[in-house]
């Protein structure tokens, strides 16, 4: 079998890259759907921030995905890890969501719906890992957010509450990821998203290999929660209603 | 041509499943002459070498099958796995105040870390060879001069080569071997004793910065405990689990400064071997001296700890500057001579180096004087 003889700041990169697939956040703005019978496709595009390599970079996990207007409230998506197949380890990362989004301005065509006002999403995200051979791993997780559009600038916020059944030991399996993102809402159905993630609030990542960055970190007390992530992202909407 | 597309899409993730991260957990460097690796690295960094250093006959280039049979030099090429090693026979008429364990025909099977390849770890070595024991020191296949591909299941039957080696020396006492693992090489170390102990041909275990496991170091970064065989090669290779049966007595030291392989590992040896009437740990969890020693201990450094400042021997090891980029033994210097290295690590005096070294050196030949009847 060929050798690899990679330096072992590459090796945690890999092995960073491989793992926080399980965090992952996609950038996209859950907080109010795209109306009933359209579609659309996203692209996201970051994760965890890690300084192993020398800078603070985020994880470049790549996501594509496709969403469907079930109601004017509700959609659902899919969104598939393209990184996945070039990482040792995962053969597969998939994160299926329904998205509720009861109080909106307004839904359908971006540049149909009123230009302000507040909105508020009910999110569950199921997230599908396998490698085929050690088996699937199943992370479900519910997610709140709210947002406040004024006009092109959609500002959102809220946290995602996982539930992690692989923790280690006596951990609390709870995982909880606020966030807060900006989305930029074009006349063409096309709107680009920045979003920035405190990842797992609860637990103590003092024994981590990765050099992640913390929101908070007490070294004497060898205490470092919540690596911090950046992600962006892109997504098109194709409105039914258009064409028709 | 969608259909083409669609079976190589499939393709890619069948296959990328069946990779495992062990390709990167392996991280040696390989050689390509003893000329080139060995970098001429002295016994001894002063301007005056004492006889009993001059007079040393280091044995630099022996060959082993993976059965732990000798190759001679002019046969390694025909051998697509062997592994290389370094025999350092006690020093002759050293000074017994300096050198404790000299006449006691004491044995250290050394198991080396992660990184590099055995040179890098050459003054550790050298460190317990100046206590006036023999040493044998090897290094893993895909490391270094040794051939072949390191895997989790290569690693444990060179360690059985080396083992065994080691046993069919006329020279060394089979019952005063003390198996010596630093880092990564701690889950080797437990291999061993925890494979040969119950044969007592192992007398006892010095476990230093210890690894736990390739899994619990993946467990400890993501806060995720995957099913089994999710990343990693199904083959085992957890120290603790390999010297929980362990009867022999064993010395455990963990800095508590270390980032590399965190304290969190240390406990997880703790916790199989605290009831055991012969451990002996110093990793942090007692008021004694030595713990405050430790508590300054960085990973590389536990032999050097008067480095744990701000600076420390890991700086310099990194050093461009640095022709070995390879450890050092400061109580060998000249004081002279290292005190440029000091002025440039932190400004530690040269008499806190030497006590510091001379702690290291007190604890190991310490244990091994007050556990064993030699």
């Amino acid at each position: 079998m060929h050798k690899f003889n990679l330096s072992g700041k590459v090796y945690v990169l890999f092995l960073a890259a491989s793992l926080q697939m399980l965090f992952s956040c996609t950038a996209v703005n859950n907080s109010r759907t795209i109306g009933k019978g359209n579609t659309g496709v996203e692209l996201s595009l970051g994760g965890p921030l890690m300084t192993n390599l020398g800078v603070a970079m985020p994880i470049p996990n790549l996501y594509l995905g496709g969403r469907f207007g079930v109601r004017e409230d509700l959609d659902i998506s899919g969104h598939l890890n393209l990184t996945s197949p070039i990482i040792p380890g995962i053969a597969l990362d998939l994160i299926t969501s329904a998205h509720w989004v009861p109080f909106q301005p307004g839904t359908g065509n971006q540049s149909a719906t009123p230009d302000r006002g507040w909105s508020s999403g009910l999110g569950l995200d199921i997230q599908w890992v396998t490698d085929f051979k050690g088996g699937l791993v199943v992370l479900p997780s519910i997610d709140l957010s709210g947002s406040h559009r004024y006009r092109w600038l959609s500002t959102f916020a809220g946290s995602a509450f996982g539930l992690n059944f692989y923790r280690p030991g006596d951990e609390s399996i709870l995982q909880i990821s606020p966030f807060l993102g900006f989305e930029f809402i074009t006349r063409k159905n096309l709107s680009f998203c920045i979003k920035f993630t405190a990842y797992d609030l609860l637990f103590n990542y003092d024994g981590s290999q990765v050099y992640w960055v913390y929101l908070k970190e007490n070294t004497p007390a060898r205490q470092k929660y919540a690596p911090l992530g950046i992600s962006i992202g892109a997504s098109y909407v194709f409105t039914r209603r258009a064409q028709d | 041509m969608k259909r083409i597309a669609a079976v190589l899409i499939t393709l890619i993730f069948i296959f990328a499943g069946c990779i495992k991260l062990d390709f990167f957990l392996f991280d040696g460097d390989q050689g390509k002459s003893i000329s080139d690796t060995y970098h001429g690295l002295p016994l001894y960094s002063g301007t005056e070498s004492p006889e009993w250093i001059k007079n040393a006959q280091v044995e630099r280039e022996i060959y082993l099958s993976v059965d732990g049979e000798i190759i001679e030099t002019g046969d390694i090429g025909t051998h697509e796995e062997y592994i290389h090693g370094c025999f350092l026979p006690a020093p002759v008429n050293a000074p017994a105040d300096s050198c404790p364990l000299t006449g006691k025909n004491v044995t250290f099977l050394y198991t080396h870390g992660n990184s590099g390849d055995l040179f890098k770890y050459w003054y550790r070595a050298v460190s317990l060879w100046s206590l006036g024991a023999n040493v044998f020191i090897f290094t893993y296949r895909g490391y270094g001069l040794s051939e072949g591909e390191a895997t989790r299941a290569g690693i444990k039957q060179d360690a059985d080569a080396a083992a065994a080696y080691v046993k069919s020396r006329a020279d060394v006492d089979t019952s005063r071997i003390i198996v010596y693992g630093y880092s990564m090489g701690a889950v080797v170390a437990s291999y061993l004793t925890g494979k040969s102990c119950h044969r007592n041909s192992v007398a006892g275990t010095v476990l230093e910065s210890g690894l736990d496991s390739p899994e619990e170091t993946v467990r400890l970064s993501t806060g995720i405990d995957f099913p089994g065989s999710f990343f990693l090669d199904k083959e085992s290779f957890n120290g603790p689990e390999f010297i929980k049966d362990a009867t022999c007595p064993v010395l455990h030291i963990h800095g508590k400064k270390d980032v590399r392989v965190t304290p969190d590992q240390a406990l997880n040896y703790y916790r199989v071997l605290k009831d055991k009437p012969r451990y002996t740990h110093y990793i942090g969890l007692t008021s004694a001296a030595p713990e405050q020693w430790i508590a300054l201990a960085d990973h590389r450094n536990v032999p050097f700890t008067a480095f744990s400042a701000e600076f420390h021997i890991a700086d310099y090891w990194d050093d461009p500057q640095n022709d070995h980029h390879c450890c050092i033994n400061p109580f060998e210097f000249e004081e002279a001579q290292f005190q440029d290295f000091l002025d440039k690590t932190g400004g530690t005096d040269g008499d806190e180096m030497s006590r510091t070294a001379d702690a290291y050196r007190g604890l190991i030949s310490g244990w091994i004087l007050d556990n064993f009847n030699w």
